[in-house]
């Protein structure tokens, strides 16, 4: 129900966080309580950005995710005029919305869909077992680097169709196009820019902030140019599928230039986010007392640790949404083209539902059904969750398989990549001992 | 009464649980964390349309039938 008052002049939240200040976002669990307890809408404030609203609890972040024509889609940008001068025909499923959502997400289900995710897996457990037979013992080394990113980033690649030499280079793209987008995206950054007009930042995806993947794009779009060219193209494999691809229900077709834009921007949320997930939860098993030897004498029990390192250690702590229309949540009012963010590094630690306990890593604990905010909700739950919980299970299964002790290099404390909308390690120094 | 028959494509659905949430008497998951129906007229029509827009992968298909 709209009211008469602003919401621009609701009083800002006393609590000194701004999700997208980057040095907040490194540990944001005692901010986002205090929030979470007494501003279950909060107004946000930085002199550098307009003022936005904050949700914290996990059945308001439910609500918003699940209405989705009030509570509209906009990528990880925050920059409403930005966002709306790209048009409604966007290449990022991430910023689209309603029946072009749609088309885009069916597309994508050619490639991710939980029956062709399945087909891949075995080779895919193969290439980590593999690389986990060529980790050092004995000595320190970085298992993001050496392991747990290149498992994610192999399977993304295989099952949209790429090939297995570009899948290490798109990381190392996407990383630089992240951290890129971060220095432009938080206020506390010193590069930071508030508008960067780019055709190029529409074509990679609709990432607002610029340049990002140009790398990633030019190699997906020699694959789709080779096939162009190729006088007696394969048919009916993935990549033909996809370029030729008509949305039955809305008669939505995608150019090519949408159709490598749309797998860009699929490698680009498959890559760090599992590698990142990957990380937090090996992580978790060496620093939670008996959790390793526990997963260890029973795999069944990997499942369990999986969802809770999604409930307390969300890869992606949060997402924007645009009001379409002015509205109220909570008894507070909202504007049209208001910007949301919806914490759910927060509503996963909502003591309404979680109980006192928190923040403690416990697989015993019990869950509401869906069990936790770390894919998100709705419409546009990640549509790489079910591809991220089979590839992190299987490389758990096989890293326990291979290491009965591994221990965390002295001296290392947790320190995450420098995007703010992640919560996954830079770094992840451990030692094999036997 | 009217009211719908259910079908999930388990090729598609992915366990995200929106239905089961959308329309708890009519939908849960099994323990391949896939939907199954369990009561399709233990749901009002209202509910189970709610799952069947909410479900991120359309792995849900209903047709109407009167009994």
């Amino acid at each position: 129900m709209a009211t008469e008052a602003p919401s621009s002049e609701a009083p800002a939240c006393p609590v000194a966080f701004h999700p997208l200040r980057w040095e907040d976002a490194a540990d944001p669990h005692a901010a986002l309580k205090a929030i979470r307890q007494q501003f279950p809408v909060a107004t946000i404030v930085d002199s550098k950005l307009p003022p936005m609203k904050l949700i914290t609890r996990f059945d308001l972040a439910t609500q918003v995710y699940r209405d989705p024509e009030t509570f509209a889609n906009m990528g990880i940008s925050v920059n409403v005029a930005e966002v709306a001068a790209q048009g409604p025909n966007t290449t990022n499923i991430i910023a689209a919305n309603g029946d072009r959502h749609a088309a885009m997400r069916r597309l994508a289900l050619l490639a991710m869909s939980p029956d062709n995710v399945d087909r891949y897996l075995d080779p895919i457990e193969d290439y980590a077992r593999e690389l986990t037979a060529t980790l050092p013992r004995g000595e320190e080394f970085d298992l993001m680097e050496e392991w747990a990113a290149r498992i994610p980033s192999i399977a993304t690649a295989r099952i949209l169709g790429l090939p297995d030499e570009d899948a290490l280079a798109f990381r190392k793209w996407i990383r630089m196009g992240i951290e890129h987008q971060a220095a432009q995206m938080s206020p506390s950054s010193n590069r930071f820019e508030w508008v960067v007009p780019s055709d190029q930042g529409a074509k990679s995806g609709g990432y607002a902030g610029g340049p990002m993947f140009p790398d990633s794009i030019d190699a997906v779009g020699r694959l789709v140019r080779n096939r162009r060219a190729d006088p007696n193209p394969p048919t009916g494999d993935l990549l033909d599928k996809l370029l030729d691809y008509r949305d039955e229900q809305t008669g939505i077709t995608f150019d090519d230039d949408e159709v490598v834009a749309q797998l860009v921007t699929l490698i680009a949320a498959g890559n760090d986010t599992t590698g990142g997930h990957i990380g937090n939860l090996v992580y978790r098993m060496l620093t939670v007392p008996g959790l390793w030897q526990r997963l260890r004498g029973d795999r069944s029990l990997i499942n369990r640790a999986i969802e809770e390192s999604l409930r307390l250690d969300p890869p992606q702590l949060m997402f924007p949404r645009r009001v379409t229309r002015d509205t109220e949540l909570a008894g507070v009012a909202l504007k049209k083209d208001e910007v949301i963010i919806i914490s759910m590094a927060s509503g996963n630690r909502d003591e309404a539902i979680y109980g006192d306990d928190v923040d403690s890593f416990d697989i015993d604990r019990k869950y509401p059904s869906p069990r936790h905010l770390g894919m998100g909700r709705g419409v546009h739950t990640c549509i790489g969750a079910y591809q991220a919980r089979k590839i992190t299970r299987r490389a758990i299964d096989v890293l326990l398989d291979a290491v009965q002790e591994m221990e965390i290099a002295p001296g290392y404390t947790y320190e995450k990549v420098l995007f703010h909308h992640f919560r996954v390690p830079q770094r992840l120094p451990v030692i094999i001992r036997k | 009464m009217a009211g719908y028959r259910i079908e999930i494509n388990r090729n598609l659905c992915m366990g995200a649980g929106e239905c089961v949430y959308s329309a708890p008497q009519a939908f849960a998951l099994d323990e391949d964390e896939k939907a199954i129906v369990l009561d399709a007229s233990a749901a009002t029509d209202e509910q189970i349309e709610t799952a069947v827009r909410g479900c991120p992968n359309f792995a849900i298909r209903t047709y109407r039938v009167e009994g």
